[in-house]
């Protein structure tokens, strides 16, 4: 054998194929359904903060202290500006099927340096919500005697252990980041 | 572009080139009840994509093309699943190889080392062989991968020049087709 790579084409291409060609339905079915279980996670994303909008809201308004009002309120504006930078981080329109490798290369590119995740950002997007949390509570122990901030020491436990959390995924997150990067940078290089 | 015309056109790519995609299905999983669903998979976009066929490039630069995203975006996201472990081609390289030539004959065996051959590369170079076996010249695997001419042409000649070396010993000894 003088060739031996043209001879593998032959093999490769001589293999046995059964091959099953879907019927169009049942094309149509799984892209519906796909399509469908996309949006039901973006609908489930807006329902739970829709239920956290009508929990703290309801809060805001039948508390009979007007401190604790107030800092029902401060909790909503920090949800709003959450929320307001979680969906500035929404990955854009994923290029269709059709697309060039290059194509793909800078889409991925763009969103890892889009979506860049520092502990510093973070604290930025949660920041306010979490100023808010504490204002809130510190409003609820000032106005209300029999309240003690022992009573509030669970939740800013809890905040302290998602703090110290958020610290170590958001420096796991950025060092994958920065690989992927790289990454993609040597696969430039090498066109 | 209407929608019987979209189910034309799907029925005509997937007969052209259904033996093809199913070879590219081998290549990317080797479990047999995954690969039916990458199978699928890859149906399903290839039907959804003729919405969009323009007729810039050929069916055979657009199937591949389609076939290849997908299949690259199902080992993605198995790679999350299951963590394991590509290689570059120098490293490919750079491995001993594993079957003995004295054993392995006929076709039945040289298609499995080829397999073999082809699980352990990385996906970008596993595109690049999977492409230059469907017989595909440089400027189409280009098109597909989107990978220069000259980049193409590079992988081309280090894969030949592999796949030479790992098939030819064994050709010697065993006088099989590969």
């Amino acid at each position: 054998m003088s060739q031996p790579p043209d001879d593998l084409k032959t093999l490769w291409q001589g293999q046995d194929t059964e091959t099953k060609v879907m019927s169009v339905y049942a094309i149509r079915t799984r892209a519906a359904r796909f399509t469908f279980r996309r949006r039901l996670s973006y609908l489930f994303s807006f329902a739970l903060i829709a239920v956290e909008v009508v929990m703290f809201g309801r809060y805001a308004l039948i508390l009979p202290n007007v401190g604790a009002r107030i800092g029902m309120l401060a909790v909503l504006v920090g949800l709003g500006w959450t929320t307001a930078r979680f969906s500035l981080g929404w990955p854009g329109k994923f290029p269709d099927a059709a697309a060039s490798g290059s194509t793909l290369l800078e889409f991925h590119r763009t969103e890892l340096q889009r979506q860049q995740l520092t502990f510093a950002s973070m604290m930025v997007t949660v920041g306010p919500l979490l100023l808010a949390i504490v204002f809130s509570m510190a409003l609820a122990v000032l106005n209300d005697p029999h309240r003690r901030w022992l009573n509030v020491t669970p939740v800013l436990a809890l905040m302290a252990i998602w703090l110290v959390t958020a610290w170590f995924l958001s420096r796991r997150a950025e060092r994958r980041r920065r690989e992927k990067l790289a990454e993609l940078d040597a696969t430039r290089v090498e066109e | 572009m209407d929608a019987s015309q979209q189910d034309e056109r799907y029925a005509a790519a997937a007969a052209e080139f259904g033996g093809a995609i199913e070879r590219l299905a081998r290549a990317y999983e080797a479990e047999a009840d995954t690969r039916t669903d990458l199978i699928q998979d890859i149906h399903v976009a290839l039907w959804r994509s003729f919405a969009a066929f323009d007729g810039r490039c050929s069916l055979r630069t657009w199937v591949y093309r389609v076939a290849h995203n997908t299949a690259a975006s199902h080992v993605q996201k198995r790679r999350r699943l299951r963590p394991e472990r590509w290689a570059t081609l120098d490293a490919i390289e750079a491995l001993p190889d594993a079957d003995d030539p004295e054993t392995a004959v006929g076709e039945r065996r040289a298609l499995s080392r080829l397999m073999a051959l082809v699980h352990a590369l990385s996906p970008p170079d596993r595109q690049v062989l999977l492409l230059y076996l469907e017989d595909l010249d440089a400027a189409a695997i280009g098109e597909i991968t989107g990978l220069s001419a000259g980049a193409v042409a590079t992988k081309i000649h280090r894969l030949k020049a592999l796949l030479a070396r790992r098939f030819a010993a064994q050709h010697e000894q065993g006088g099989g087709r590969a």
